[in-house]
């Protein structure tokens, strides 16, 4: 459950990073332009903080690190291939993670 | 640092780049296909040997050594004896062959009581051949795959200081609309950057454990005086083997005891194997190997005498060297020994993405030259590039189905499904050189390929009642795996109707000026 928290909130960061750039937003999302650019960095980088705190409590530091660096490596060439090709799967997952990860959370607090 | 290198030197980086990924990049494919299934090695062992699945009667090291030793009628000098994991499996005996020297695992059967040669080869040989090895081949081969790794160093290397100016962009960019060379082109830029660190590490770590030791060999003279322990030992920080007389027969320890004391000197380790060295003299050693539960970089050892339990040079594990702190860290990466099944998962991800950048690198060094200068070396890269890139799947799928499908007891089965592996890849680019359409021939390895996979799961009820299709209580290791060689299949399939609907759409579309890559039937292009 940690790991799966861990990853959706890690995938939310990507998602964030690459919609920073409305350019590359799916047009389902235009709204979102309005969004500031420096704010979907700042929450995608407290996005990777919550993805490294689960992390944390499942592995050791160094293994934390060198997870999530491997996890952010794998979801973001996932993300950037596929993202043409399944849009509307891609952006929706990213949609679906804040609160799946709220989700997996709270079974880790319930389940241990 | 501008990020912008002169015309010059980005001309001759990228010649480096492309030839240096031309010349090493199929068999460096093979490497990592064959490398990122190797990472569930264990879980591959279990699922394809029945006696490992076994629910192994309760008994302690002391009862496993007396009845591998029993079995085998004599007790060897130098042996490994590996205890069932997790309350599964039956024991197994690492020893040396009486006849020929060379090493050999046996399974102890407790239900029969005898010793049982290890069968099957799958796990081991897809383990082997990921770094080139093979008794057949010996150590040239072994080598060859090192400086591929060194290669391939460099091919990342010159490939971050080509793109290191449009680095951000290229995180980011992959245009499917645009032709077939802008897509070939940003599928690598996209998997080469995002993948960076993975391929650099692996590249490092892969020169390291293949080089290290041959290029140790230029220094045993001027540095260490010609002494070759004491450089791997300061150097490389390898431990010697104990060198000791085995005494006279005397009263030792109990294995439990040992690996009692054992935990007590390392609480850290979590055993795998213990090596057992002239077992029963006043000069045996007792050795516990296995996993540090609390570092993220590898396996460790301790070493006891077998007489008294006490552990032998404290001091020296105590004083752990750089150099041997180093190499622990180097093997903990490139095994993956952190972040357990789920970062293994992730490694395997980025072992498939590193095959993609090595053939979709091939396919931009093609679309970009073959179209200038066409030539007889630019088709034969393209249709190799086919032959490996879905051959090697193709070989892969025939492994798994020969191993379920070649009899448990035939004595010749492990070489039998290593022949198939390199006969089915031969056979595979063989005929990919003298196919009509190279494109359409692929389409159809990797149909092959998928079909080769999915009756897997269900041979393998034959012998296992533990997976997905056995009518036993399941293991849910083996259970995974079944359901894993299923979705391979499957993608298999799918992937080869997906390419084959695309060639055939871009067949009907209007020509272009520019030439489609693989559209070479029977070689009378114009």
């Amino acid at each position: 459950m940690r790991e799966a928290a861990a990853l959706s909130a890690l995938y939310f960061s990507f998602a964030l990073v690459h919609a920073a750039d409305s350019r590359r937003l799916w047009p389902g999302l235009c709204h979102w332009k309005l969004c500031n650019r420096t704010g979907m960095r700042i929450l995608a980088a407290l996005s990777v903080a919550a993805g490294m705190w689960f992390l944390r409590r499942a592995y050791d530091a160094t293994s934390a690190v060198l997870v999530a660096l491997t996890a952010l490596s794998a979801i973001g060439t996932l993300f950037v291939l596929l993202v043409p090709l399944f849009p509307r799967t891609i952006w929706g997952l990213a949609l679906a993670c804040p609160p799946l990860v709220i989700l997996f959370a709270l079974l880790v607090e319930q389940h241990g | 640092m501008t990020g912008r290198l002169s015309t010059h030197a980005f001309v001759r980086w990228w010649d480096l780049h492309a030839w240096a990924g031309v010349i090493g990049g199929l068999v460096l494919y093979v490497m990592f296909l064959t490398g990122g299934v190797t990472l569930f090695r264990d879980e591959l062992a279990l699922w394809e040997e029945p006696l490992s699945q076994r629910s192994s009667a309760p008994c302690d090291l002391e009862c496993a050594l007396d009845r591998a030793l029993i079995a085998n009628g004599s007790t060897p000098d130098d042996f490994w004896l590996y205890p069932p994991r997790a309350g599964r499996g039956e024991a197994r005996l690492l020893h040396r062959e009486a006849s020929s020297g060379q090493w050999r695992t046996d399974w102890i059967d407790s239900e029969r009581g005898e010793l049982t040669r290890e069968r099957e080869r799958l796990s081991g040989f897809l383990y082997s051949i990921h770094f080139l090895w093979h008794d057949f081949t010996g150590q040239w081969l072994y080598t060859v795959g090192g400086l591929l790794a060194a290669v391939m160093l460099l091919t990342v290397v010159t490939g971050f200081l080509i793109h290191m100016k449009n680095l951000l962009r290229q995180f980011h960019q992959f245009r499917i609309a645009k032709s077939e060379r802008v897509l070939w082109s940003d599928m690598h830029k996209v998997l080469g950057v995002m993948g960076l660190p993975f391929q650099l590490m692996y590249a490092y770590t892969g020169a390291f454990i293949v080089l290290g030791p041959i290029l140790l060999n230029a220094f045993v003279g001027p540095v260490f005086g010609g002494d070759r322990a004491r450089a791997a030992q300061l150097a490389l920080g390898i431990e010697p083997s104990p060198v000791s007389s085995a005494g006279p027969p005397a009263h030792v320890l109990p294995l439990d005891a040992l690996e009692r004391r054992a935990h007590a000197a390392r609480p850290d380790l979590e055993p795998e194997a213990f090596h057992l060295v002239h077992h029963g003299h006043a000069g045996a050693t007792f050795e516990a190997w296995g996993k540090e539960r609390t570092s993220s970089s590898g396996r460790a050892s301790v070493r006891l005498r077998e007489m008294d339990g006490e552990e032998v040079a404290p001091d020296r594990r105590r004083a752990e060297g750089s150099s041997r702190s180093l190499r622990r860290w180097i093997h903990g990466l490139h095994f993956v020994h952190f972040g357990g099944p789920m970062a293994r998962a992730l490694f395997l991800a980025l072992a498939l993405a590193t095959c993609l950048t090595i053939l979709s690198g091939n396919l931009v060094w093609l679309s970009r030259r073959e179209l200038v200068h066409p030539t007889v070396g630019n088709r034969l890269l393209a249709r190799l590039t086919a032959g490996v890139g879905a051959g090697a799947w193709v070989a892969l799928g025939a492994i798994f189905l020969v191993s379920r499908l070649f009899p448990l007891g035939w004595a010749r089965r492990g070489s039998a499904e290593e022949l198939t592996f390199v006969l089915v890849l031969g056979v595979c680019v063989l005929c990919s050189l003298v196919a009509r359409d190279t494109k359409a021939f692929a389409c159809t390895q990797l149909a092959a390929a998928g079909a080769l996979f999915l009756p897997v799961p269900f041979l393998a009820a034959r012998w296992s009642q533990a997976g997905l299709f056995g009518s036993g209580p399941r293991i849910v290791v083996v259970a995974v795996l079944d359901a894993a060689i299923l979705a391979t299949g499957a993608a298999l399939v799918a992937g080869a109707r997906a390419l084959r609907r695309t060639a055939q759409r871009d067949a009907l579309s209007p020509p272009t000026s520019a030439r489609p890559l693989f559209a070479n039937p029977g070689g009378h292009d114009a």
